[in-house]
């Protein structure tokens, strides 16, 4: 085997499933066995997501442009089309500046979660590590599938370990929790593979090679070359497709950041999830979401995203405010974590379809940022739930006094959370506001402008409610008079227990599994650049081709020569109508 | 019935004697083992035969054998013995020879089906599923339930065949023969006359509606929920699966290829059927608390999610641009996956019972994952497999499912036909949501309830190791399915190329040029698309 970056890829994405396998192998070993078993393959495959990244950033700096991008190949075909056209699926896997930190963050982000589930998983603990493990390999094979069909099975694959995880390793109401969070997910998937679909078809017809061509390069290609144009006639209405597919998309990804006002699954799911399920799901999960965006609605389907971003925006805006301000009310911790990470998802959103280049960026790095301080915060409440058996806040008080290392970590996530300057949380969230400025201010004037400007005021306000109910949550936990909750009754019934009698500050491993976060927290805050220059050759075109259509959708006068497909829909004149009906199809697609 | 033909019915030929044998034997000798062990046997045998007469492609005397046949020949065995396996325990002592050799029957008859070019041998190889079941539901019995069911199946099951034969009357006006090769030809050359335009659609409602009571399709599903719950696993798992391939099949053969000029009609239909069979199913099946009254409207919906691909089939005759885009082909993919997903349930469900007291409601799956893993996985594998969630095989049904449909709203052709399709698609997909929240339902207690007693598991280890076969191969055909997607793609595509063919001059000679006839059958007839003007 060559050690190609495809070969290391694949071996990253594999392994997890040859460690789940090993797990479960060494069931009979013991618990320490299988903790171990789970850390090594975890900080195996960080290794391997570490040398790509590594690979991506020193290409990203070389000054030669043939060596800017990482070959990858086509990939391993599992169908390949005969001489006279048909399926080409393969297994085609590769990074790109989209993708490349979201696939370091899953790795580095499992070790904290196989650390922080070290004590607290007492029970079933092979098929808890197993299921980790399987669901690593998914989250590793969304951001790196580059075929439409690998990048839904791994998609929806996802579900599956963290139905498990949530349902059986969760809190009291897990059961509804696990089926809720997987239905409302999969509801809105099923869309998006339609959409998927669509999109594949509509190619097919429109490309005329006769390859019924599932790859994702490829695809963007072409869409780019022969933008959609579909329409779905009902009577003489003639609805976009492009619109129509993008919404099918919408609805999944959208469930999936969440966007307000779908993320009713999220507090419920993030509540009843064990810790390391909580981890990955703020960490990672969510990105998802957004990652489709930036994959295939941005580029593929450009136009129907200029044509909706007002709204999406709106929805962005409503959610940081909604978000922050029903995080205010809570009094359970890893509740308000998760209505937090509706509003920061909500900052996310908004860089992305501000569609300029810094709000792209902002973007793009808040949804690392949010990965790794909501995934430290959530580490942290975990580690005081293992200590006292409760998230309630009302039950704590001065814990800074008890335990400084915990408490110092948990203010280095909120301070990042809050977007303090010379940590990451500023570095994404002020170019987003910043490209969401530019938008409403100083682009050519648009339609509907003062909305944007309206908009941007209002996301600006959610920074200051952000700082509020973080801090306020800080202050009533970790200073004030000592408080804690009632804990002997529990530890003394259970002799063997690793549990301490009294709890204790953070042990090594619990500091092993946080540090590496914080780091990133840091680094990225000081050094922002170095972060947002390797993603940026991936993310301009998108600015500039969405950008532009935007400005040229929601121009205050439209030109004669504006393209009719840039409407939700039409109603054609009734003669056209039945003179196309009569005569042969000259538009192919989804109708 | 010329010489020849009895090479192409080998396998059946000896099932049916095998068949026999056991009846008349099972008088003398009442040994549990040995009767399942020789209808194992069997079937074995005839799927060696099967194996060896792929090659055997043609049309002898009232047979059409092509690559259809011969798919839908194969998985009947495999199916076989799945239910053999998952009925060894089911059946009284005195009775376990008759519940085998029956069991051979109705296998037997699917086979006879698939490859059926007369309207006899098809009326007759129909029956010859429906009448062992009877027998089957009523050996299954306990008590009045049980009696209630037999007797359900057995009037409506006879209505429906009369109302197929009166469709078949139709058909046999419009060709003045009872080939369907004869009847095929009429209908392509007297396409525009009063009598094919005006008892063409007749015929084509009529057999709908006879067939939609095999496939438990709605408004002809109302037995399903009453039957299955009043009978054994088994049986339940026997209904359904042999019945809706039979139908399905039949129906592709009858309406698909052998009246040209009739899809408009045709798809029509499926089209509504579809949309209200799987809505319809799935909507119902959230409510039900008795495990196989659950999976009798888990199967309807099925069944609906199987005629969308029928409709899309149909609506793009006569030949889809490339294979897989063909309706048939994604119907009879998800036809395979459906069939080992479900009987792997229905083995799951007997294996956790006990033969006096099966396994009735879905609170008595609790905890099981906990106390039998192997089994908690499998039940798992299956529900997830028929929700449609990747990496399982059924969602590489729903997959080619949608794409065939998709397929056809992308299609340059009809405005009016691409937006039905579409719409029938979101349809489908809305549908598979519902459909989850019963399927999570059921992984749900088995996987997160706490149990209170333990569950009884006395269902033998042929159940398990049914189970356990049926889960290796959900699994594995989810993971790498392009192995089976090839198989099914080539029968459709030989179905729709010997459908295609001229007839030969004298349809009594068996076309015995094996190597030709399956090259033309393998060949992707697929050409590229013939340019909208983009």
């Amino acid at each position: 085997m060559q050690f190609s970056p495809f070969n290391v890829l694949s071996l990253a994405i594999l392994l997890p499933i040859v460690g789940a396998g090993m797990v479960w192998a060494v069931t009979d070993a013991g618990k320490a066995a299988i903790r171990l078993v789970a850390l090594a393959t975890t900080l195996a495959t960080l290794v391997l997501a570490g040398y790509l990244v590594l690979r991506h950033v020193a290409a990203a700096q070389t000054a030669d442009p043939a060596a800017a991008t990482i070959d990858y190949g086509q990939g391993t075909p599992w169908i390949e089309p005969g001489p006279a056209g048909g399926l080409d699926v393969r297994f085609a896997v590769g990074l790109d500046g989209l993708s490349f930190w979201l696939f370091g963050l899953t790795a580095l982000l499992m070790v904290t979660s196989v650390l922080v589930s070290w004590t607290a998983i007492q029970e079933r603990p092979a098929t808890f590590y197993s299921l980790l493990l399987l669901l690593e390999s998914g989250m590793l094979g969304v951001f790196a599938a580059r075929d439409v069909i690998l990048f839904y099975v791994f998609f929806e694959f996802t579900l599956i370990p963290l139905f498990f995880l949530i349902g059986v390793w969760g809190s009291e109401e897990r059961r509804y929790a696990a089926i809720k969070f997987f239905l409302f997910t999969l509801a809105g998937s099923l869309l998006t593979f339609l959409g998927l679909l669509a999109i594949v078809i509509w190619n097919y017809y429109e490309s005329g090679s006769g390859v019924l061509t599932f790859s994702i390069p490829e695809l963007t290609r072409s869409l780019a070359e022969r933008p959609m144009d579909a329409a779905l006639r009902i009577g003489r209405v003639a609805i976009n497709g492009q619109v129509l597919v993008f919404l099918a998309l919408f609805a999944g990804f959208a469930i999936k950041v969440p966007l307000f006002p779908l993320h009713t699954w999220l507090p419920l799911a993030h509540v009843q999830a064990p810790t390391a399920g909580s981890v990955l799901l703020a960490g990672v999960l969510l990105k998802i979401g957004t990652y489709g965006f930036l994959r295939f609605s941005l580029p593929m389907l450009p136009e129907a995203t200029a044509l909706c971003a007002p709204w999406i925006l709106w929805l962005a805006t409503g959610g940081i405010l909604y978000g922050a301000l029903v995080a205010l009310a809570q009094g359970d911790m890893k509740r308000l974590i998760a209505y937090s990470s509706v509003s920061h998802l909500g900052y996310a959103m908004l860089g992305i379809f501000a569609l300029s280049n810094l709000g792209l960026a902002g973007g793009s790095l808040q949804m690392i940022n949010h990965g790794l301080s909501t995934g430290g915060l959530f580490a942290v409440v975990g580690m005081l739930y293992e200590r006292y058996h409760t998230r309630e806040i009302a039950q704590y008080g001065g814990l800074a006094a008890r335990m400084p290392w915990l408490a110092f970590f948990m203010l280095v996530f909120t301070f990042s959370s809050i977007g303090l300057p010379g940590l990451n949380g500023f570095a994404g969230e002020f170019p987003i506001l910043l490209g969401m400025f530019q938008r409403a201010w100083s682009g050519p004037p648009i339609a509907g402008q003062t909305q944007l400007q309206v908009m941007s005021v209002l996301a600006v306000a959610g920074v200051v409610l952000g700082a509020w109910y973080m801090l306020w949550l800080v202050k009533c936990v970790f200073f004030g008079p000592v408080k804690e909750p009632h804990v002997a009754t529990h530890s003394a019934a259970h002799e063997g227990h690793d549990e301490p009698v009294l709890p204790r500050d953070l042990s090594w491993r619990e500091i092993a599994a946080l540090a590496p976060l914080v780091v990133f927290i840091v680094w990225i805050g000081v050094a922002p650049q170095g972060f947002i220059g390797p993603m940026s050759p991936a993310l301009e075109p998108l600015a500039a081709t969405d950008g532009a259509l935007f400005e040229r959708v929601w121009q205050l006068e439209p030109p004669a020569d504006a393209r009719p497909a840039v409407a939700l829909f039409e109603i054609l004149p009734a003669t056209e109508s039945a003179a196309s009906s009569l005569a042969g199809e000259e538009l192919a697609g989804v109708r | 019935m010329s010489v020849e033909s009895l090479d192409y019915l080998l396998p059946e030929v000896l099932l049916i004697l095998i068949a026999t044998a056991i009846y008349v034997a099972g008088a003398f000798v009442a040994a549990r083992a040995l009767w399942g062990w020789i209808a194992a046997a069997a079937l074995v045998v005839a799927g060696a035969l099967v194996w060896r007469g792929g090659e055997l492609v043609g049309t002898p005397g009232p047979l059409a054998v092509d690559a259809l046949t011969q798919y839908v020949r194969g998985l009947a065995i495999v199916v076989g013995l799945l239910l053999l396996l998952l009925s060894a325990r089911s059946a009284a002592a005195g009775q376990v020879s008759e519940q085998v050799g029956s069991l051979l029957l109705a296998i037997t008859g699917l086979m006879l089906a698939a490859g059926a070019n007369d309207l006899v041998l098809l009326f007759v190889s129909l029956e010859l599923i429906s009448i062992p079941t009877y027998v089957l539901l009523y050996l299954g019995g306990r008590g009045q339930k049980s009696q209630e069911a037999a007797a359900k199946y057995f009037f409506l099951s006879v209505l429906s065949s009369a109302v197929l034969l009166y469709g078949f009357s139709f058909l046999y006006g419009l060709g003045g023969s009872t080939s369907l090769t004869v009847i095929r030809q009429a209908i392509a050359t007297g396409g525009s006359t009063a009598l094919v335009s005006g008892l063409g659609p007749v015929a084509a409602v009529l057999i709908f509606a006879g067939l939609a009571y095999k496939i438990a399709a709605v408004p002809f599903h109302f037995y399903a929920p009453d039957v299955y719950q009043g009978t054994s696993h088994a049986n339940a798992a026997l209904l359904s699966v042999l019945p809706k391939a039979a139908g399905l099949i039949v129906l592709v053969r009858l309406l698909g290829l052998s009246m040209p000029g009739q899809h408009v009609t045709a798809w029509r239909v499926a089209m509504v059927l579809a949309a209200l069979t799987m809505t319809l199913g799935n909507v119902l099946a959230l409510w039900q608390t008795n495990v196989r009254r659950l999976l009798a409207y888990s199967s309807i919906a099925h069944s609906g999610y199987m005629l969308m691909g029928v409709a899309a089939g149909l609506a793009v005759l006569p030949a889809a641009q490339n294979a897989e885009s063909d309706g048939y082909f994604g119907m009879l993919f998800y036809l395979t996956v459906y069939m080992l997903a479900t009987a792997g349930t229905f083995a799951v469900f007997e294996y956790l019972g006990r033969r006096d007291e099966p396994l009735e409601r879905v609170d008595e799956l609790a905890g099981v994952a906990r106390s039998q893993p192997v089994v908690g996985i499998a039940l798992a594998a299956f529900m997830f497999s028929l929700a449609g969630i990747p990496p399982l095989a059924g969602f590489a049904g729903k997959l080619w499912l949608f794409y065939g449909a998709l397929s056809v709203a992308g299609a340059p052709g009809d405005r009016s036909v691409k937006t039905w399709f579409a719409l029938l698609a979101v349809l489908g997909v809305l549908n598979a949501a519902v459909a989850a929240a019963y399927y999570l339902r059921l992984i749900g207690v088995s996987w997160f309830g706490a149990s209170t007693e333990r569950p009884r598991a006395d269902g033998g280890r042929a159940p398990w190791a049914a189970a356990l076969v049926c889960a290796v191969l959900v699994i594995a055909i989810g993971v790498y399915p392009f192995p089976l997607m090839r198989r099914a793609s080539l029968a459709v595509q030989g179905a729709r190329a010997a459908a295609s063919e001229p007839a030969p001059a004298a349809p009594t000679a068996p076309a015995l040029s094996a190597a030709s006839s399956s090259s033309t059958a393998i060949e992707p007839k697929s050409k590229s698309p013939s340019g909208p003007a983009g």
